[in-house]
Order: structure tokens, then C-alpha cells, then sequence
């Protein structure tokens, strides 16, 4: 594991529908080490995949980046990029066509549901290949002999007849394994997978896992897992981000985190998940109510409608993160 | 007297091939399945996607014709034979046995407030035909659920997902039923919602003294809410027993490698169990494997055993533990 | 694949005869006898007689079905009551006409709506996108006699640019070279025809492509760094495609009443004017023969729309 490969600094997102302005992001910031899992946690609406859509700037309309700043690390990359000064780049800031040279060469992405990920009309061949022909420069001759070793890195054998194949003539874990490929066809610095397995079976889910580990080191990248399942954080992940609406409440290595949780949302969901091997059939811990809404979220700390240690100061002032313990990270006034 | 008895149920779909001359195939969705539910208890029903667990929900309550099969029910101390049931006896079926659906979003009629969805069974299955006496009833199960007269004129899109499965409950409620089949209950909310509903209805069961049947695909939540589980491959049950039978010392090869996938929120834990990794996707249902259905992505084939020539039936191995295994 | 053409040329053969049979009994149902509408109000009736002995309209009904369908089963379609002329003949003189402005009308809306619509959705809420929509809006509530005169008025006779009436001789139309130097002639008749068309299409690519965008498969080619055209014009447009596919097969077949108004109002001798007057005169052999001509077009183009998605969309490629 080495240093920080990619900084998110105070990052703030709008999106500025016909209901209302929603306040998507509120200020988030974590970096992520080079060749590390990192997950990022959180329920549905928390924040999570917009984040890692800013950071390819690929925010859909009407969203807009309204503050912070993306910053990747990589000496060479100003360099290719054919930008002068040092340090690392901040993506926010990129052109277009600037960026269109990070993304699936430097960053690429793992969509969250494999049924629709692929497009319909074309063989899954032919959108691994453009891939390698737009980032590597290489011939379709160069490009096919590619593409036929990378189906055979994500075990799709034989790589001829699956290339030939449209997505349709595709099971769920097969179209999976495709796009998991295409993902490394440049060989990134970086690979976000967004709910990898969510719409996939269990046994199917763990089969794309262990070969998305399998592959993270192989290839030596980083692995951004986004997901909202605790399970799959506990056996992935070296470090975790917990997000509630819109900010990281808390940020830990995985085995503190898991141990120890500090935050009375993170504490939360560990207990509101049933736990077969614990044996316990009691009640849950649920936590009361639901996820605020965006375009008029909670002054103060945004958990606070839904926590039971929230007071005064919760209710008016926004926590920041704080290092409680090293590396140990913490949006509470309570801790 | 078991409350619900299911024996050799099966339900067929026909579909159809080729443009000119037409092939007739059967997608065998349950394929002779049987089990029994005792009152007030909960069978936890697991499988993964196209394994047939819906299906065999709503072939049970009738909502599809099922091909074959017995369904009898117990109705304070009378056996009806759900399939042969008469006009009269239906009603009572379906007083009895409720069903709470997947998808709150498309179960609820969206042009209707949430008072005539919870009182139009009331009403249909002539419960409280008084208008008046209707609302009393609704306001109490709405209560039950969670939530409040506030809501009882708002439609459901004026809802949270959560809040959604509580009307769906309250309509199953309503009828005061001994059995609600509960088909992916949790599937469209969150985790910290999830738990608000299992507690919901767990406390719910024991309040109105119900039988659950409780189809999932997700380990967990079946654990948390069954006393027994039975687990589905291919349209057929390939082991039941106690929930923690299940889990302590699963048999079929099928249910260990579950077992083994489901991710487990400890992370002391990882890379210290042994994972299965099954080989192969789910066989087409159209055309199941012929012997035992797991034998194409089984781990432990033996080569002395019939596995790809016999079906196994379901045997007792230990008391209250059927598996269907030739190697047990 | 050969089987399934196949297939639909022999539905083909008995929709045309349920067709034919169906118009045949509707005609003889209209009221008006041909002889008499032939000769005016106050022809002879000794004369009428003979009309109607000389056309055949004396025998009995099933007779003049079958040699109405024999003279079909022939190719020359029977005589024409009011041209005198085999029904083939009437039809070969006008059909180039009718049949180029249709097709020129679908051309010229399919050549400016789909790039229009595309670039609407890319570019959507900007006013480029509200100009694509009002132009939409307006296209298709304007009533193309209107738009016809006006062009008329303004641009034949006001400016003077072409002429009113297109003069080009129908055997010219669809030669290689005649195909487009004919445009100057037809190309009031073409925007008067195409205008309408235009709109729909656009607006229909603009909806489709605001669809497919916000699909994973576009998220995911964009995150690959692929540049924003090959994003648009490879991903995104040929799953856009295949409602418009649709929408075009079916503009097609409803094109007919567009062209008898175009004609009318520009004065064309086409088959959009010949079948309103062939229907006003009891011509019933024109009427039949035009009747058929159109159900065979409705099939050959549903096969085409057929073959067309198989080509777009490997989902419904047949096997």
C-alpha cells in the first residue's frame, strides 16, 4: 500500500431541479491510498455514487459542482496531460477533452447493475475493444488480441465466442465479468465499482468479488467499493467512509470501524442487520424514521432528527471530522 | 394439525418457440414441492433468482393455477382443500391467508387513499360493510403498523418505500388472517428501514398469533424471522430444517455454498471460513439437469452415487432435517 | 430468416384478398351508379343502359368479382369506367409523381429531424433545444393546405423562385440523375409535405434520445473516456433508433392523405387526386386497384420496419 493516490477536498454538490435545489453533497472529503480498497458505505440517496460520479465528471444535469476539489496524485499525469506546474492535478478543473483522458485510462468505472450496463446493440467484444483503441492507441488487430486476454483474465472462456456475444446471449455474472474487463482494459490507477453485485445472486456476488480482489492485485490498482451492504464492506475493504446524507460521518480503517464504531449512525446499521452467526433473534436495532429530504435537509448535523443522543448544539452546528484515534475519523459532537 | 399442508405442488409456465412451427416448452417453475407450516410459526422459504420461491407463494395462495399439487388449510379445525375449495370456502381461504408483495410501489393502487386500500378487503370479503365501522377498523390497523390518522387520506406516492410496506401489511392485516405469505418483504428499502419492518412484523405475529411464510433471498433476514427454512434450487426444496440447523450444519451442497457466500459483517472473519465458489450458472429451467438438478455445479459428486441418473427424494437425516441428497 | 419473409408474403396474399373483397363489397354498397354519374344529371337512360351493359355492371355481383380479381390475377388491373383505359395505364402515368413527392416528403424530414432531434437532447434546456421544441410545436399544428398555399403566394408567385405547378414528366422523376435535378420543380410540394413529418420525428428522436441517455450503458461509455461523439453517435443513437424506426414505418402508410392534399393544392396529376375522383365518379375499378396497390405497400413496409429492428437491435435479430 503506498500513498494518497486520490484527495476529495470539501466537495459540494447541487442539483437544481424543478421542486428545489438538492443538496446532494454538503462538504465531503476523504482520500484513498494507492492500491487499497476503499469502501464507501451509506443508504440509498446518502451521497455515495454521486460523489464518485464527480470525481469522473460525470455528475448528470441538472447537477453542479458548487465547491472542493478532486485531486489525483500521480506524477505522471500532468505530464501526459501536456499541463505544466507540479503537485497533484485537480480533476474538477480539467477540460472536457482533458478529461476524457483520465477517465477509463486513469479512472475507470463499474456500474451497478449488469443488466443494463452494456450497451444492448453491440457485442461485448466490441466494447472492450474501444476502449483499448481510444486510450492505447492500438490497431483492431492489437486491439482483438487484447481484448481476448482480458476475457480470459476475468475466467470468460472461450474469449473468441464470448466477444462475439451481445449482452442479451449474457448471464447476470457473465455481462459482470465484462464490464469488470473493460474497466481494466487501459490498466487504471483506479477502478470505482458502484453496487458491483448488487442485482446479482449470492453465490454469483461471490464470485465477482473475490475475482474483483483477485484483480486489484494483480494489476496493482486502488478499488473504490460503493455499496450498501456492511458484509460486503467487512470483506473487501481496508478502509471505509460511513455517509449520511450527503457528508462522511465517519471514516476509519475496517477492523476499527467494525470493532468500534463511533458514530450512532454507523453503530446503527451494524445493529440493525440481522446476524445469523450471532445467534440473536431478538428485536433489531432500527434506527427511527427515514432518510431526510435534500432540497430541506436538518440544520446542523443532518442525523440529528433520527439519533438519540442529538442536543442542542446537534441541532445548530454541523460536526466536522475529527481524528479521534490515527486514522480513526469522526462527524460527532458526542464522541 | 399443521395450519398449512403443501404436498408435490407444481406450477408450469408454457412458452413458446419458433416463428412457424411452434415448440411448446414448461419453464418448471415449482416442481413438486411440499412442506407444512404449524400455526404461529414461520417457514422461511430461500433461493436465489429464478429458484421458483415466488411462484410457489402465490401458487399457494391461488394466485396462479397451480398444474398440481394439494394445498389444505386449516381453518379453525376444518381442512379445506384450497384447490377444490367452492365460492363459499374460498372466501374463507382468502380471509385466512394474506400475501404482502415485493414491491410496495406497484402493489398499491396509486389511485387510491390509503383508507380503501386497507378497508376494500374488509369490504369485498364482506367484513364490515358499514362504512363507518370500516374506517374504526383501518384507523386501529394503521395504528398497529405505525402509523396514524394523518395518513388515512393520503395516496401512496405520498410515502416513503418504508412506510409503504406498513400499508401493505395493514391491508394483509385487515382480514385478520392466520397465515401471510410475505414475498420479499425488505427488498426495496434500506438497512435501517429493513430492521423497522422485521421488528414490525415479528411483533405483529405474535400480537395476532399468525403463521409467516417468508420468502427472501437474503440469508440473513430469512434467519432472523424463521423457525424453520427451507431452501429452493430449480423449483424444488432441497433441504428444511430448524433455522439453526440451516446454519450449524447445513447438508446439501447446495445450501453450504450459500451459506459460504453470504458476506458476513465481521471482517475478524475474512479469509478464515472457506468460501464454496460454485462453478457454472443456474441451469436453464426449461430443460432442468436430468438426476439430482444441483449434480451440474456440484462439489461433491460422487462417482459411486446416481447423482446424474436419479432424483434423490427428500429424506430425514436427523429428526425434523429432510434433505434431498444421495449423499446423505 | 427466409422463412420468416416467406411467411409474410403468404399473410400477404390473404390480406390482399380480404382487401379486395372488402372493397369490393364497400364500393358496390356506395351510392350513385357509375353509368349514371357518367352521363350527368340528365343523361339518357337508353344510354345509361348501354353504359352499363358495355362495363359490365348488368351481370350479377359475383360475377364482376371474379373478373374483376381474374383481370387483377392478369396485371391489368381492369378497365377504367372513365378513362377508358386499362386501370394499370391510368395508375403507371401518375404513380412516379405521387410517389416521388412521397418519398422525397419522408427523405426531407428523416435528413433534418433526426440530427435535430439529436442535438436537441444533447444540448436539452438550452435554447437551441426550446427553438427544436417550439419549431416542433409549430410544424405539426400548422395544416399543410395552408403551408401550401403560402409557400405559393410567397415563394412561387411572390419571389418568383420556382414555378407553382412541378412540370417535370413522370418517366424523368426516377432516373438516376432526374431524381434530384427534379427537387427544384417539387420543393414547395416536398416542405409542404415534409413539414408535418418533420416535426413528429423530431420531437420523437428528441424524446427517445433524452430516454437512452440517462441509460447505465451511456454513463458507462462515458466513464471508458470515449469522446462525446462517438458517446452520442455510437451508443446512444441506434437504441434511439428503433421507436423512430417505427414512427417512420407507420408515416409511411399515413403519408397517403398528406399527398392527396399536396397534390390538390399544387396542382399535381398524381394518385392522391385520382383516387378522391376516381371515389367521386364511381370509377370502382381505379378505386379497387388503388385500394390493393396501398395494403400491398402496408405489408412490403411493416417487413421492412421488421427487418430494419432486426438490423438496429440484435435483440429481435431472428435466428
Amino acid at each position: 500500500m503506498g500513498g494518497k493516490l486520490l484527495e476529495i477536498k470539501d466537495l459540494v454538490v447541487h442539483f437544481f431541479t424543478e421542486d428545489g435545489v438538492v443538496k446532494a453533497l454538503d462538504g465531503v472529503g476523504f482520500h484513498v491510498n494507492s492500491e487499497e480498497t476503499f469502501a464507501l458505505v451509506g443508504e440509498t440517496g446518502c451521497g455515495k455514487s454521486v460523489t464518485m460520479l464527480s470525481v469522473l465528471g460525470l455528475i448528470p444535469i441538472p447537477g453542479k459542482v458548487i465547491n472542493g476539489e478532486v485531486l489525483f496524485y500521480d506524477e505522471d499525469l500532468r505530464h501526459e496531460l501536456g499541463i505544466g506546474g507540479s503537485g497533484p492535478v485537480d480533476l474538477l478543473k480539467l477540460s472536457p477533452e482533458l478529461m476524457n483522458r483520465v477517465r477509463g485510462k486513469r479512472i475507470s468505472l463499474i456500474t451497478q447493475d449488469p443488466m443494463t450496463s452494456l450497451n444492448p446493440v453491440y457485442t461485448s467484444g466490441n466494447q472492450i475493444m474501444e476502449v483499448l483503441t481510444t486510450h492505447r492507441g492500438v490497431d483492431r488487430r492489437g486491439a482483438e488480441s487484447e481484448t481476448f486476454r482480458l476475457l480470459e483474465s476475468v475466467a470468460l472462456v472461450p474469449p473468441k465466442q464470448i466477444a462475439e456475444k451481445y449482452p442479451h446471449q449474457l448471464s447476470g455474472g457473465e455481462r459482470q465479468r465484462v464490464v469488470a474487463s473493460i474497466s481494466l482494459a487501459a490498466s487504471p490507477n483506479l477502478i470505482i465499482a458502484d453496487e458491483p453485485t448488487t442485482n446479482l445472486d449470492v453465490t454469483v456476488q461471490a464470485r465477482i468479488l473475490e475475482l474483483l480482489l483477485e484483480l486489484k492485485e494483480r494489476f496493482r490498482t486502488s478499488l473504490i467499493m460503493i455499496t450498501h451492504d456492511l458484509g460486503i464492506v467487512a470483506e473487501t475493504s481496508d478502509r471505509v467512509g460511513v455517509m449520511y446524507a450527503g457528508s462522511v460521518v465517519e471514516l476509519s480503517d475496517v477492523f476499527a470501524l467494525f470493532k468500534e464504531p463511533l458514530h450512532p449512525y454507523t453503530k446503527g446499521l451494524l445493529e440493525a442487520i440481522p446476524n445469523p452467526r450471532k445467534r440473536r433473534k431478538g428485536p433489531l436495532k432500527s434506527i427511527p424514521g427515514s432518510v431526510p429530504d435534500l432540497i430541506d435537509p436538518p440544520e446542523g448535523c443532518r442525523f440529528h432528527p433520527r439519533c438519540e443522543l442529538a442536543s442542542e448544539i446537534c441541532r445548530e452546528d454541523k460536526p466536522e471530522l475529527r481524528e479521534i484515534s490515527t486514522g480513526h475519523y469522526v462527524a460527532c459532537h458526542h464522541v | 394439525m399443521a395450519l398449512l399442508e403443501v404436498s408435490d405442488l407444481r406450477k408450469y409456465f408454457v412458452v413458446e418457440k419458433g416463428i412457424v412451427r411452434k415448440n411448446r416448452n414448461y419453464v418448471k417453475a415449482v416442481d413438486g414441492v411440499s412442506f407444512t407450516l404449524d400455526k404461529n410459526q414461520t417457514l422461511g422459504i430461500v433461493g436465489e433468482s429464478g429458484c421458483g420461491k415466488t411462484t410457489l407463494g402465490k401458487t399457494v395462495l391461488r394466485l396462479l393455477e397451480p398444474d398440481s399439487g394439494v394445498i389444505t388449510l386449516n381453518v379453525n379445525g376444518r381442512s379445506i382443500n384450497v384447490l377444490d375449495a367452492d365460492e363459499e370456502e374460498m372466501r374463507l381461504v382468502r380471509k385466512k391467508m394474506q400475501m404482502v408483495f415485493q414491491d410496495p410501489q406497484s402493489s398499491l393502487n396509486p389511485r387510491m387513499p390509503v383508507k380503501s386500500i386497507i378497508g376494500e378487503p374488509l369490504k369485498i370479503l364482506k367484513i364490515a360493510e358499514d362504512p363507518e365501522e370500516r374506517e374504526g377498523i383501518v384507523l386501529n390497523l394503521l395504528t398497529d403498523v405505525g402509523l396514524g390518522k394523518e395518513h388515512m387520506e393520503r395516496y401512496p406516492h405520498e410515502f416513503s418505500s418504508g412506510q409503504r410496506q406498513r400499508i401493505g401489511i395493514a391491508r394483509a392485516l385487515a382480514v385478520g388472517p392466520d397465515l401471510i405469505i410475505l414475498d420479499e418483504p425488505t427488498s426495496s428499502v434500506d438497512v435501517s428501514v429493513q430492521a423497522q419492518v422485521l421488528n414490525l412484523l415479528k411483533r405483529l405475529q405474535e400480537t395476532w398469533n399468525m403463521a409467516y411464510l417468508f420468502i427472501s433471498h437474503d440469508l440473513g433476514v430469512v434467519y432472523h424471522m424463521s423457525d424453520r427454512i427451507a431452501v429452493m434450487y430449480l423449483g424444488k426444496i432441497v433441504e428444511v430444517a430448524d433455522a439453526d440447523r440451516i446454519f450449524d450444519n447445513p447438508l446439501h451442497p447446495y445450501t453450504r455454498a450459500l451459506l459460504s457466500a453470504l458476506p458476513f459483517p465481521d471482517p475478524e472473519f475474512r479469509g478464515k471460513k472457506k468460501r464454496i465458489l460454485l462453478e457454472g450458472t443456474v441451469p436453464d429451467p426449461i430443460n432442468p439437469p436430468p438426476g439430482c438438478r444441483f449434480h451440474t455445479r456440484c462439489f461433491e459428486r460422487k462417482a459411486n452415487r446416481p447423482c446424474k441418473r436419479e432424483e434423490p427424494g427428500m429424506r430425514e437425516v436427523e429428526k425434523k432435517h429432510l434433505v434431498a441428497c444421495h449423499n446423505y | 430468416m427466409r422463412e420468416y419473409i416467406v411467411k409474410k408474403l403468404a399473410i400477404a396474399v390473404i390480406v390482399l384478398i380480404g382487401v379486395y373483397t372488402i372493397t369490393f363489397v364497400l364500393t358496390f354498397m356506395m351510392p350513385g351508379d357509375p353509368a349514371r354519374v357518367s352521363m350527368g344529371q340528365f343523361g339518357n337512360p337508353e344510354t345509361v343502359k348501354l353504359i352499363r351493359q358495355r362495363w359490365g355492371l348488368d351481370r350479377p355481383r359475383y360475377v364482376q368479382y371474379i373478373k374483376y380479381a381474374g383481370s387483377f390475377l392478369k396485371g391489368e388491373m381492369g378497365m377504367s369506367f372513365r378513362y377508358d383505359r386499362p386501370v394499370l395505364d391510368v395508375i403507371k402515368y401518375r404513380f412516379p409523381r405521387s410517389a416521388y413527392l412521397g418519398l422525397w416528403g419522408i427523405l426531407f424530414s428523416i435528413v433534418l429531424s433526426i440530427p435535430l432531434g439529436i442535438v436537441a437532447a444533447c444540448k436539452q434546456n438550452t435554447p437551441l433545444d426550446n427553438a427544436a421544441v417550439l419549431f416542433s410545436q409549430i410544424g405539426r399544428s400548422l395544416p399543410s393546405f395552408w403551408l401550401g398555399m403560402m409557400l405559393i403566394a410567397m415563394v412561387a408567385v411572390g419571389l418568383g423562385w420556382v414555378k407553382v405547378v412541378p412540370e417535370v414528366e413522370p418517366g424523368r422523376l426516377w432516373s438516376f440523375s432526374g431524381f434530384f435535378t427534379s427537387l427544384d420543380d417539387y420543393i414547395l410540394p416536398v416542405i409542404t409535405l415534409g413539414t408535418g413529418l418533420m416535426a413528429t420525428t423530431t420531437r420523437m428522436t428528441r424524446s427517445s434520445m433524452l430516454e437512452v441517455i440517462r441509460e447505465d450503458y451511456i454513463t458507462l461509455a462515458r466513464a471508458k473516456g470515449l469522446p462525446e461523439r462517438v458517446v452520442i453517435l455510437k451508443h446512444a443513437l441506434r437504441n434511439a433508433l428503433i421507436p423512430v424506426v417505427t414512427l417512420i414505418g407507420m408515416q409511411f402508410l399515413l403519408i397517403v392523405g398528406g399527398v392527396i392534399i399536396t397534390e390538390t393544392v399544387f396542382g399535381i396529376n398524381g394518385i392522391g387526386r385520382l383516387y378522391v375522383t376516381s371515389i367521386q365518379m364511381r370509377d370502382y375499378p381505379v378505386v379497387i386497384a388503388l385500394t390493393l396497390i396501398y395494403a400491398f405497400g402496408v405489408v412490403l413496409i411493416n417487413l421492412l420496419v421488421d427487418l430494419t429492428y432486426g438490423w438496429i437491435d440484435p435483440r429481435v435479430r431472428l435466428r
